[in-house]
């Protein structure tokens, strides 16, 4: 007879280290921006990330852009060391992929949408697009680029059923400015819900105007990330110390207004502070 | 219903589940996120004397009975983490702060530059299995460099100073007599194992940029029980309990080999950041269940 009391706790079955894929395709998106296509046995939700490895080089959180069945894909730009060795990579390669990590987006959220992408979050929220349309829900796509040839997913863009603006920096393509003019219009039309992903004090300038018309908002926020599975503390955010790699990545306006650090710095590898 | 408070080292504790080094705890607010959930008290993540990046990424990666990591130290710096945890007056548990070096003067200037922080006591671990120059790779953790850091550190401050050993160390008992007898108030037993090494196949390399990382959750628990066992009947000063204590259950068999508090870290990944809620209250049940009023009728109730 068991009269001690038993704890126990449900481990989770899949483990938590890269698994070696390989790439299937290589598109080039933009102006030095490449979409990487492998399958991964594993859903991924709109906001979440992967760690993707390379052996030698590190390991680096990468928004998921697309899933297809098995099919998923990251898209970056070469900008740092990583990136660039990523990019050296040919169909056939393998790398380890590693995930999907974080809490994503409320696809139930209301019935209509406007996304606002900036860069490379452009990343995050044409894939959200892809699962709020599978659910019937009508979307209004907002990106915004430096210049014309910064723009991504134009082409999957037009294949699909909403409306999208375009905003540049230069006016090389779209309306010239910055997406929050868009914003601004698309507001008029009072979507249940707007959801960003993009560089920080574009964010902030979003989730204002959300609180200011009412709209519920959602936001995606990155911080550097080492371990991606809430232990290393390196994207704990201030002041409520949320690990933004199990927290988030999507916080809710009333969550992402508590944080102090939001839109002001952010901390690097070894947590050392440094301002937008 | 139960008594799970706990006083360890002139800290009133509310339940005896610590925030283990090295989980969160580079900034305030991860500590204080930690507390937020539970935990009895907090330890801040160590601190060296300059700002580290430590190993690049992969960094932390789980196995079939745990975890293993080989992150390498990454912190601001003694001056930039002096400011980090200058004023600790609204996170509601005692703040335990951690120092770590690769000589002696580092570990006595860290404790300098930390002089101001607001903590309840000092740990610092001489036990890392995996960093190039501290713990066991650069011989921290035999009974001589025990001796000689304790004592340099204790006298340095008025704060209790607690010893982070390696479970690794066959001749345990030594080391953490060297440690009572340099002044140490306290053990942690302890760090992780190892260091071990994990492949992947089909890329044909350790996961770890480290190559080798430490060893901690449930395959490290029975060893580093085992030590507390061997510890208790060898010192007099309190022992922490850590290394794979994932429920209230295993916090007590801790306890039961002679543990007053017990370290978590690991579990935060398998069971949440509220873990140290969840724990607390299995503790509690068992001692309701069992008949046991407070957390020292347990303790090192296994010798018995």
């Amino acid at each position: 007879m068991h009269d001690i009391p038993s704890f126990s706790f449900s481990r989770p079955a899949r483990l938590e280290q890269p698994q070696a894929v390989r790439i299937e395709q290589i598109v080039d998106e933009a102006k030095n921006i490449k979409s990487f296509y492998f399958s991964l046995d594993a859903d991924c939700k709109a906001g979440q990330f992967l760690m993707v490895w390379l052996p030698g080089v590190g390991m680096k959180p990468m928004a998921v852009s697309s899933q297809s069945g098995k099919l998923a894909s990251i898209t970056t730009a070469a900008v740092g060391s990583f990136s660039k060795r990523l990019f050296e990579l040919k169909v056939g390669d393998r790398m380890g992929v590693q995930g999907p990590y974080g809490k994503p987006f409320d696809l139930d959220a209301g019935k209509s949408f406007v996304l606002v992408g900036g860069g490379y979050g452009t990343a995050t929220m044409v894939f959200l697009a892809d699962q709020l349309l599978a659910k019937n829900k009508k979307v209004t796509m907002i990106c915004g680029a430096r210049s014309k040839e910064y723009l991504l997913y134009t082409d999957r863009f037009k294949a699909m059923k909403m409306e999208t603006l375009y905003c540049t920096d230069d006016g090389s393509f779209g309306r010239k400015g910055f997406v929050t003019q868009a914003l601004k219009e698309a507001l008029k039309e009072k979507p249940d819900c707007i959801c960003t992903c993009g560089p920080e004090p574009m964010m902030k300038a979003v989730l204002g105007m959300a609180q200011e018309a009412k709209i519920r908002c959602q936001l995606s926020i990155e911080r550097y990330m080492k371990c991606g599975i809430g232990i290393c503390g390196s994207c704990c955010i201030d002041p409520t110390g949320e690990r933004i790699c199990t927290e988030g990545t999507v916080f809710d306006a009333k969550r992402a207004a508590a944080l102090t650090e939001f839109g002001r710095y952010h901390r690097d590898g070894s947590a050392t502070r440094h301002d937008f | 219903m139960a008594d799970i408070r706990i006083e360890l080292l002139g800290m009133k504790l509310r339940n005896p589940t610590i925030l283990a080094s090295g989980i969160v705890g580079s900034t305030k607010a991860s500590v204080a996120f930690a507390a937020a959930n539970g935990a009895g008290a907090v330890t801040i993540k160590s601190v060296t004397r300059d700002r580290r990046d430590g190993f690049a990424n992969p960094t932390i990666i789980t196995f079939e009975a745990g975890m293993l990591n080989a992150v390498g130290y990454s912190n601001p710096g003694a001056k930039q983490a002096a400011m980090e945890f200058a004023d600790l007056s609204d996170i509601p548990v005692p703040v335990i702060g951690s120092l770590t070096g690769t000589k002696t003067e580092d570990f006595v200037y860290v404790m300098q530059q930390l002089k101001g922080c607001p903590f309840a006591a000092i740990e610092m671990p001489l036990s890392c299995p995996h960093t190039p120059g501290f713990g066991t790779m650069a011989g921290q953790h035999s009974p001589e460099a025990t001796k000689e850091i304790t004592k340099a550190v204790v006298k340095e401050t008025k704060l209790p100073v607690i010893v982070k050993l390696s479970p690794v160390i066959q001749e345990i008992a030594d080391v953490a007599k060297a440690a009572e007898k340099a002044g140490a108030a306290a053990i942690n037993m302890g760090n992780t194992a190892g260091p071990g090494m994990i492949i992947n196949t089909g890329l044909k390399k350790p996961v770890l940029s480290g190559t080798a990382g430490g060893i901690s959750g449930p395959a490290l628990r029975p060893l580093a029980v085992r030590c507390v066992y061997d510890i208790y009947k060898a010192v007099k000063i309190p022992i922490i309990g850590t290394g794979g204590v994932m429920t209230g259950n295993d916090a007590i068999e801790m306890l039961m080999a002679g543990a007053q508090a017990v370290g978590i870290g690991t579990a935060i990944h398998y069971r949440g950041i509220d873990v140290f809620n969840k724990v607390s209250k299995e503790i509690a049940q068992f001692m309701d269940q069992e008949g046991y009023r407070s957390i020292k009728e347990m303790v090192g109730a296994a010798h018995a």
